[in-house]
């Protein structure tokens, strides 16, 4: 299915016998991939870095259940995934995201200059447009066309079928591609 | 092909995710169908927008703050954190900490009029100092028998009082005995005055504990008769002679002559319904009299105690048989009463001091 790293065995390893500095590594080589989909999911900061050290720490105390079969990053977003959605299937987090367009306001790492102001309102738009999109279908997106994982990936992750990735996927750039028309060639 | 199929191909086609025969059946379909071909520029077009969007990078500190939150906690911060932070949210737990430590101080407070009492005991000088003292008699042998007997009365009071309450002064008392050899070792009886219940009570812890100073005073020699008093618990005595009658045994020890040491553990809860004295020329004598009376009457001598001025005895008989007591009474000596309730009961208690 995904080839496994050597480091990521010898990481696992460590990690097993308690070693604290196979966390540490662990964490500062997959903190930004973990925070990164916690915040496209969350869309605050705040509760983004929350659960991504909720991600890590639920990966220290379980890191016996790792299955040596997938990657090591691909079993932290299945994780972060589950620990999203749940967050987002919360009635008080439904609650909370009435009318609210936090992801829209994620703030590009470029400060938009005049001159680049269809950019920025691009840009606007594109995030506010994942935001809009169902949690179901903004994970799959997110985590393909953000992320870069393969469809095999994702169904490990999210604990799917590959056809049902194959087709989520599918719907959320059908989405995604009504909302950004007029950016489109 | 239709468009509709070849549509919901093109994600995958982008990914390259087809097998090699859908492949070739949507690039033969889009080869013919320039609306299709659109579609998927425009697709490509959408995944390329977000392909482009920038990483996002962990905040700074973020792996030092998962670090910490993964060091295990000592577990007394783990406790304290839980228990008392954040405030708002576990001030509860601080109101409750103030209520224990008052409910302690309380506690505190309450136990330690106990060990005060018990310390003020043992610095008591044996002589008794207040009426409800135990009074100090020269101790008979012959009397002795009684000190042997009346524990029972006492006892019966052990029933009664929960030995939590009467331990601290019992255990003081027991100290103080042996000082007291050369005192006492008889219980006085007399006429018990009304007393409030709480001196009540604690004569009944003293009767009690005077049983055991009885004890230890066979041996010991007579002392100075001193005041006495301890009120009879005439209630629970009167149900108890009439259960098992046991005057004669008495009657003797004062036959005998010798004012003794009597620990007759009694103590009265409730005043007698007549009291008085009975002044008679040979106390002895008239002892045997009134025994013999009594027992015509058809009453009972409940107890029967030497005083400091002679033999005291309380008794209870029928309220029918009063007015012919009285009659015989000043047969045997001039009667003179000190107290008489002004309603008598169906069972009259009458606590009588025989005087020289």
């Amino acid at each position: 299915m995904t080839e496994r790293t050597g480091d990521d065995a010898q990481l696992v390893d460590r990690l097993r016998r308690g070693d604290p500095r196979a966390f540490e590594e662990l964490v500062i080589a997959h903190q930004h991939r973990v925070f990164g989909v916690a915040l496209r999911m969350l869309g605050s900061r705040a509760e983004a870095e929350e659960a991504a050290q909720e991600v890590f720490l639920r990966a220290h105390r379980a890191i016996a259940d790792f299955r040596g079969d997938a990657k090591l990053s691909t079993w932290l977003y299945a994780i972060a995934s589950r620990l999203c959605l749940n967050r987002l299937a919360s009635s008080e987090r439904r609650l909370a995201r009435e009318g609210e367009e936090t992801l829209a306001r994620i703030p590009s790492s470029h400060p938009s200059p005049a001159d680049e102001l269809e950019r920025s309102e691009r840009d606007a738009a594109l995030h506010r447009a994942i935001a809009e999109l169902s949690d179901e279908r903004r994970m799959v997106v997110v985590l393909r066309d953000l992320d870069g994982l393969s469809y095999e990936e994702i169904a490990a992750a999210l604990d799917l079928e590959l056809g049902t990735v194959r087709s989520r996927l599918h719907r959320a750039r059908l989405d995604l591609k009504e909302k950004l028309e007029r950016f489109l060639p | 092909m239709t468009c509709h199929d070849a549509r919901e191909q093109l994600s995958a086609l982008i990914d390259d995710a087809l097998g090699a025969e859908e492949r070739s059946a949507v690039e033969a379909h889009l080869a013919t169908c320039a609306e299709c071909r659109r579609e998927l520029q425009r697709l490509r077009g959408t995944v390329a927008l977000l392909r482009a969007i920038e990483p996002v990078r962990a905040p700074a500190g973020f792996v030092d703050r998962v670090l910490g939150a993964a060091r295990p906690v000592p577990w007394p911060r783990r406790l304290f954190r839980a228990l008392l932070l954040p405030w708002p949210v576990k001030l509860p737990v601080e109101a409750a900490a103030i209520v224990l430590v008052a409910v302690g101080v309380v506690y505190v407070f309450r136990t330690t009029p106990e060990l005060q009492q018990a310390s003020r005991f043992e610095a008591t000088p044996p002589v008794a100092t207040a009426p409800r003292e135990i009074a100090p008699e020269p101790p008979s042998p012959d009397v002795n028998q009684k000190a042997v007997g009346t524990p029972e009365a006492a006892r019966t009071q052990d029933k009664d009082q929960g030995p939590d309450q009467q331990a601290p002064e019992k255990r003081a008392l027991e100290k103080r005995a042996p000082e007291k050899k050369v005192a006492p070792a008889t219980r006085t009886f007399t006429e018990p005055g009304p007393q409030s219940k709480e001196a009540e009570q604690r004569g009944a812890k003293l009767d009690d504990a005077s049983r055991d100073v009885a004890k230890r005073q066979k041996d010991v020699r007579p002392a100075t008769p001193a005041e006495p008093q301890v009120a009879g618990k005439l209630e629970e005595s009167r149900a108890r002679s009439s259960a098992a009658p046991t005057p004669e045994p008495r009657a003797d020890a004062l036959q005998a002559q010798r004012p003794a040491a009597t620990p007759p553990a009694v103590i009265s809860l409730v005043p007698p319904d007549v009291s008085g004295r009975l002044a008679v020329m040979d106390p002895d004598a008239a002892l045997q009299s009134l025994a013999r009376l009594i027992a015509r009457l058809g009453g009972v001598e409940d107890r029967r105690f030497v005083g400091d001025e002679g033999p005291i005895i309380e008794l209870t008989i029928a309220r029918e048989a009063y007015p012919e007591l009285l009659r015989e009474l000043a047969g045997i000596g001039r009667w003179q009463v000190t107290r008489e309730a002004p309603a008598l009961p169906e069972k009259v208690r009458i606590v009588l001091r025989i005087t020289g």
